[in-house]
């Protein structure tokens, strides 16, 4: 067999792909019939220098795929089959492996090193594998080890340390990995390799030195050997990873750092100014995640209430702002050619402006003094770096300063800004186009007394947005963002937003022959193009624009055929119909919305059944982003036809079932969801003829196991909307629809509560819950209430189980409290006998009466005299 | 050797990745998806919230509105929200002052164009809440400058300046009272009373919009318009051709002239009958300001009253009582409760109107307290009336909800329970006192000796007064021949609290309760051993 393995791992990676699938047939054959002897093949494999590098590579990756995976189920499998090997068999297979870290091949340590990360995560929270750490210190210890036995051990240390959780190591072992590590780090190691490897595995144990760093003598030892690294003369390499080092410590043990911030400024500022880029990158780093660990501590303090134990905060940054900000300008003059039509690139004048906008997000006005002179200084230079370096550190310090602050600034040099989209360097242009988007978006407010934009500059700003829009494609992007932001300002401005109005068809024309670019070699253009389009539509003054709108509307119909009728040849071609459908029924979701809530319906309706047209021809092209889209613009139209939504209904009704169906896209099958409660309302017991069908699916996408969890929450809340709609001829779905509310809110009471994530999932999930008998019991209340009697005491006892295990948001317990309403208003004095033995609704009620969410206590209040009056009738 | 691909912890730092997605980000740009999805998701919240909340409330016809929860006097209305561009000053330095120098000569010059400019500075300056410079234009100077351009000369922009000194004048009058007489003493009312007969109809909803503001402040304000001719001015904004904006506009002028009392009898006739066209209409803003003008009429006296009742109103105000907006519902039970308060005949036309089953509903659905404190008073004014009306709120089935609230409810709400349940048992025939017992009406009444109204004391001591009358007959059928609701009243605690009534520092209550006392039960150490027979002789 062995012999057979080494020529079945070689003929699987063969180009010929008759070999190849012969070879990965016969593997996998191999693995079904046989799994222990297979990896135990496949570690022998990869640790016999006598073996091809290639079948040795194969077998580490199978091997590893054989005992982690991304998807969890997948991995939980995985594991279990991991476990149930034969005990002999693992030690076998692991011993390999540990062996393998001492060959002379370093592609076989690596992934040797990989794998044992891997068993280990599996086997030491299961308290198995106890000697693996003492094994591999020994391994790093021993004086006379090969250097590269050594760096393959502590790469494997440092992956078992990113594999398994703090509580699953015992503190004497992580002190041991900590002292090997450290010690492999020290300039006493001779081999340049090994202490890279330690720097690197350091980096991984951080989160387990906790107590390392709470002892003063420890911690001072570590950030000594750290400092010293970041400094060494060996390699960027190494100083890289230490400053990577001192980035995570920065975020994990900022409140130890103070004695050492002197000594971390001189060593940054040094790097930032004199060492490879890669390593001035990270120090950099060092600063942006200081800053964003104290805005997160600033948060922290105003969210805590005094008496609560208090965020430490020492404003480092703003100590270090003004030799800080200095060395940021410095970087800010670093650009590169074109570094903005290259996607991949990051450089020090883009790490140190974005730093600088941390920085100004952290300390507020005072970053500005630093800056204007730096901005004032370099702006009109005849060097473009000076330029473009100039109006960066701008628009960098826009969001953190108050308004006032900047607004004086903002003004003067507005007419600056305009001019600079001028500039002969797309570089400065590019910048430019940004830096009056943030004005637009942090400085400009229209409802204020003084705004920015004004009569006056407007015509000046649109003549120059309106023609930079035809710029080089970066460039291009930056003005659609402005004037997105432009646009934003005049939200809810009321009869403020009319200053565009003058501006809205000129816009809307710029924007649709951007997003017609030929030009355009990345997408972002022509998404940005759209999703500005959307915002100037939405923002836009209603009764001034209507006109403009419907054309838009219909050129927009114009153009969605146009993707319809298409040549799709390759899913290249398929992929590019289905984003530019995307984006498309987006704008016609949003004029669905601005036309249909204002005099414009009748726009809107006229169009109605040209836009299904559109709609379902999206559909038949199949793909399943635009059917969400599509979607989403659907439930928009239905609002906005009412009841006349039936007659599309026929056809309609297909693609519904189709999203309903998806569960392997969950945000479909969702978004469908949605959809179906949008319909309802709108057609209220017109959608009879259809129930069957769609409480059929309903009900299996609940038992679908398989189906995304977020999805259910909406299924219950659509149960209510539903019940709503046709009222008692609910009746024959009641029998299916409400074991499986009972059962899922028995579920509930079994989650883990003390996970986050789940009690928010619980919350959504019993207010779905509710939604439904609130939806059922006003649904029955005026024709065939006592349909309801056998449900109601589990809804009761449901109601108080939720009230009594404390974990409720407010919109869940309002939404309790509005169910226990709706029993008694449809029941009436039927609920004598369901709260005959109880008093929780009366503690519940009184709780609710106290509250300070207005809703909530209008809610009880209702709840509180619907019961009183059913409990005297 | 290959590059070791430690991956980076998202959770503890932000790798490069990200920080390169922070480099020029514009992140709403690139969101457009999920924000719709969340727009969305809010609309159908909201329409899900609402669909319930129009069940719950039975059966009422269209979608709800957030509830406004002012009841009463014309509301000042602020000004125009903020407009597109800026007053060109924020705060008074020397340098805005000067700058305020030169608007106030362009206000004088005699170029339309420096005029225009200059008045709609002015009016962005007033615009702007608490902006220093507000007080420095309000001067008698310029106030008086603005009223004269109202009545500028024939020009193509003459009617923007109007509109523009107009709008001044609005955003001068939503200030204090003292600005509003700046207004007023510079002559601006028969000006603006003048514009309401140009052919713009910008202009005319301009000046109704300050006349609006002017009316809200004092009543020798109101009666400044009218004596100006401007109700019949306003009147004849009524017709065919007005726009909505601008009737909505008339509506609420008219109703803030509504507040005080109209000189003339023919005068309130005459918006009676604009009123009574008004309420059929199917705009939101204007069903609710013709409201809140009945209500106000409402307020002056019986003879209003009763023009309402003649106006055949009436009926279709009991009807708007189950509209779905409390913006509507509101002033109309205010209303109506004063017609409720009227003589017996205007009663019985409300009863007749079906009120009563349309209180029930406000009293026991989700309706805010003010509107369901205002329902309650309507019904204990009905109970004050004749017994067929008496027997109206029994057959109503109300009986039971108006001790229930005499119990839980609201304070005010309370009260009014309380009240009606006096008046009924005080004014009902023995049959109806029976039924009003039988469900518990001796108890309440007693509770509520407890209260320091003495208004409201008073009537209760009346209501259990009629109460033993009436048990003093049943006495010949008790075996025991004992008085069966003195001792409903032993039993529920009431005769302590009666006894401690005698301390209350009122004559008519001290004497009231003795007289009970008296009455109905033997006096400790009294030489009588059967209660007096009650005297007949003093309801």
């Amino acid at each position: 067999m062995a012999m057979e393995i080494t020529q079945a791992l070689l003929a699987a990676q063969s180009p010929d792909t008759q070999t190849r699938t012969a070879a990965e047939a016969s593997l996998k054959q191999f693995q079904e019939q046989n799994l222990p002897q297979f990896l135990l093949s496949l570690s022998v494999e990869l640790s016999n220098e006598q073996k091809p590098p290639e079948s040795r590579r194969l077998a580490g990756i199978i091997l590893k795929n054989s005992l982690d995976a991304k998807d969890s189920a997948r991995k939980e499998y995985l594991t279990q089959q991991w476990v149930s090997v034969d005990p002999s068999i693992k030690f076998q297979i692991k011993e390999s492996l540990l062996r393998t870290l001492g060959s002379s091949a370093a592609e076989a340590r690596h992934t040797s090193s990989q794998v044992i990360a891997k068993v280990a995560s599996i086997e030491i929270p299961r308290k198995e594998w106890q000697d693996l750490i003492g094994k591999l210190l020994g391994n790093v210890t021993q004086t006379f080890a090969p250097g590269f036995l050594k760096q393959a051990t502590l790469e494997a240390l440092g992956y078992v340390c990113e594999e398994v959780a703090p509580q699953d190591l015992e503190q004497d072992q992580v002190n041991a990995i900590l002292t090997a590590v450290v010690q492999g780090m020290t300039s006493a190691e001779p081999n340049s390799d090994v202490r890279l490897a330690a720097i690197r595995a350091l980096y991984n144990a951080l989160d387990f030195a906790q107590q390392n760093f709470e002892n003063q003598v420890e911690r001072n030892f570590i950030m000594k050997v750290v400092c010293e690294t970041a400094v060494s003369k060996e390699s960027a390499e190494i100083r890289q990873a230490a400053f990577e080092c001192l980035v995570a410590i920065a975020s994990i043990y900022y409140d130890y750092l103070e004695p050492y911030m002197q000594t971390l400024f001189n060593l940054t500022a040094e790097a930032v100014r004199g060492d490879e880029e890669q390593v001035a990158l990270q120090a950099i780093e060092f600063w942006s995640t200081l800053a964003e660990e104290e805005m997160e501590r600033q948060d922290d303090c105003v969210a805590l209430d005094e008496l609560n134990s208090p965020v430490l905060h020492f404003h480092f940054i703003d100590k270090a702002l003004e030799s800080l900000v200095p060395m940021l300008l410095e970087t800010l003059l670093k650009q590169e050619e074109d570094q903005d039509q290259d996607d991949t690139v990051w450089n020090l004048s883009m790490a140190g402006g974005t730093c600088l906008g941390l920085v100004s997000k952290t300390v507020g006005d005072k970053v500005v003094p630093l800056v204007m002179p730096f901005v004032e200084r370099n702006i009109a230079k005849a060097d473009w770096h000076s330029r473009e370096a100039a109006t960066f550190a701008f628009g960098s310090i826009l969001e953190g300063p108050s308004v006032e602050k900047l607004s004086p600034l903002a003004r003067s040099g507005f007419e600056f800004l305009l001019s600079a989209m001028k500039d002969q360097n797309s570089h400065v242009r590019d910048t430019t186009a940004w830096t009056l988007g943030r004005v637009f978006e942090l400085v400009h407010r229209p409802a204020s007394g003084d705004p920015i934009v004004n009569e006056k500059n407007l015509p000046g700003i649109m003549t120059v947005l309106l023609e930079s829009i035809r710029d080089v494609p970066n460039v291009a992007e930056k003005v659609c963002g402005a004037l997105y932001f432009l646009a934003q300002g005049y939200e809810d401005a009321g009869p403020a937003s009319k200053a565009l109005t003058p501006y809205y068809e000129s816009i809307i024309a710029a924007l649709l022959s951007t997003a017609d670019r030929v030009d355009v070699s990345n997408v972002r253009l022509r998404a940005s193009a759209y999703e500005t389009l959307n915002e100037v539509v939405r923002c836009s003054y209603a009764p001034e624009t209507l006109n403009t709108t419907a054309q838009l509307l219909q050129e927009i119909i114009r153009r969605v055929i146009q993707t319809v009728e298409l040549q799709v040849v390759s899913s290249d071609d398929k992929e590019k119909q289905s984003d530019l459908q995307a984006l498309l029924c987006g704008v016609l979701q949003v004029i669905i919305q601005k036309l249909g809530s204002s005099e414009g319906k009748s726009v809107i309706l006229q169009a109605a059944d040209q836009m299904m047209m559109v709609f379902l021809r999206v559909f038949g092209c199949r793909s399943s982003t635009v059917h969400e889209e599509a979607m989403l613009a659907i439930g928009a139209l239905a609002y906005v036809t009412g009841a006349d939504f039936a007659k599309y209904m026929s056809e309609f009704y297909r693609f519904l079932e189709m999203g309903l169906t998806n569960f392997e896209e969950y945000q479909v099958c969702s978004i469908s969801v949605g959809v179906v409660g949008d319909i309802c309302r709108a057609l209220d017991d017109k959608i009879l003829p259809y129930c069957d069908g769609i409480m059929t699916i309903l009900l299996k996408d609940l038992s679908n196991a398989m189906l995304n969890r977020s999805v259910k929450p909406p299924i219950f809340s659509c149960f209510g909307d539903i019940a709503l709609a046709i009222g008692e001829k609910f009746d024959k779905y009641l029998i299916y629809a409400a074991p499986m509310m009972q059962s899922a809110s028995e579920m509930c009471m079994h989650l883990d509560t003390t996970d986050d994530d789940m009690v928010e999932y619980i919350n959504q999930l019993r207010r779905g819950i509710f939604e439904a008998y609130s939806g059922m019991l006003q649904g029955f209340k005026n024709s065939n209430s006592e349909i309801m009697i056998p449900y109601a005491r589990s809804l009761v006892q449901f109601i108080e189980a939720v009230f009594k295990d404390n974990i409720s948001d407010d919109l869940v317990t309002k939404a309790a409290v509005a169910a226990l309403g709706d029993v008694a208003d449809a029941l009436g004095g039927g609920i004598k006998v369901l709260l005959a033995n109880s008093s929780f609704y009366n503690e519940l009620l009184s709780e609710c009466l106290l509250s300070e969410d207005y809703t909530l206590k209008e809610t009880a209040e209702w709840a509180h005299t619907l019961i009183q009056h059913a409990l005297q009738s | 050797m290959p590059p070791s691909p430690s991956p980076p912890r998202p959770a503890r730092r932000t790798p490069e990745n990200a920080r390169k997605k922070a480099y020029k980000e514009q992140t709403d740009v690139t969101n457009g998806r999920r924000r719709r999805e969340a727009q969305l998701l809010q609309l159908r919240k909201s329409r899900r919230e609402d669909t319930l909340s129009k069940r719950r409330r039975d059966d009422a016809s269209s979608p709800s509105t957030e509830p406004e929860s002012d009841i009463g006097p014309a509301r000042p209305e602020s000004d125009r929200p903020s407009s597109s561009d800026p007053p060109p000053l924020a705060c008074a330095t020397d340098a805005d002052s000067n700058k305020l120098l030169g608007i106030i000569n362009g206000l004088k010059s005699e170029n339309i164009s420096l005029q225009l400019e200059a008045t709609t500075k002015i009016r962005k300056i007033l615009s702007v809440d608490g902006n220093s410079l507000a007080e420095e234009v309000i001067t008698a100077d310029v106030v008086a400058r603005l009223v004269e351009l109202l009545s500028s000369k024939k020009n193509p922009r003459g009617p923007q300046l109007q509109v523009e000194a107009a709008w001044a004048l609005t955003n001068i009058t939503a200030g204090t009272s003292e600005h509003t007489e700046v207004v007023t003493n510079a002559g601006a009312v028969p000006k603006l009373v003048k514009l309401l007969e140009s052919p713009r109809s910008d202009v005319r909803e301009q000046a109704m919009w300050a006349l609006g503001n002017v009316a809200a402040e004092s009543q020798r304000c109101r009666e400044l318009i009218i004596d100006h001719g401007g109700l019949v001015q306003l009147l004849s904004q009524f017709n065919e051709h007005a726009k909505v904006s601008n009737l909505r506009m008339a509506t609420w002028t008219l109703s803030n002239l509504c507040f005080g009392k109209l000189p003339s009898k023919s005068q309130t006739k005459a918006v009676l009958q604009i009123l009574q066209q008004l309420l059929n209409s199917i705009d939101e803003k204007i069903l609710s300001d013709t409201c809140w003008a009945v209500s106000y009429l409402c307020n002056h006296g019986t003879d209003e009253i009763q023009m309402v009742i003649e106006s055949q109103i009436c009926c279709r105000l009991v009807k708007l009582l189950m509209h779905s907006s409390p913006k509507v519902v509101t002033p109309v039970i205010l209303a109506l409760a004063n017609v409720s308060a009227a003589d017996d005949c205007q009663v019985q036309f409300l009863i007749d109107s079906g009120i009563l089953q349309c209180l029930l509903k406000l009293l026991t659905r989700n309706y805010q307290k003010c509107i369901k404190n205002q329902a309650c008073r309507t019904v204990s004014n009905i109970c004050a009336g004749t017994t067929a009306q008496i027997q109206a709120i029994i057959d109503a089935k109300m009986v039971p909800l108006l001790i229930q609230l005499s119990q839980h409810g609201e304070t005010d709400i309370k009260k009014e329970a309380i009240w009606a349940i006096a008046n009924a048992t005080s004014g009902g025939s023995p049959d109806q006192i029976r039924s009003l017992v039988g469900d518990g009406c001796i108890i309440a009444l007693c509770n509520a000796l407890v209260l320091s109204d003495a208004d409201l004391l008073y009537a209760c001591l009346n209501g259990l007064e009629s109460i033993l009358k009436v048990g003093e007959m049943e006495k010949m059928k008790d075996e025991a021949g004992a008085n069966p609701y003195a001792v409903l009243m032993e039993e529920c605690g009431g005769l302590d609290k009666l006894e401690n009534l005698q301390g209350f520092n009122n004559d008519a209550i001290f004497e009231k309760t003795i007289k009970l006392l008296e009455s109905y039960w033997v006096e400790e150490g009294s030489e009588f051993e059967v209660p007096k027979e009650p005297s007949t002789d003093d309801t």
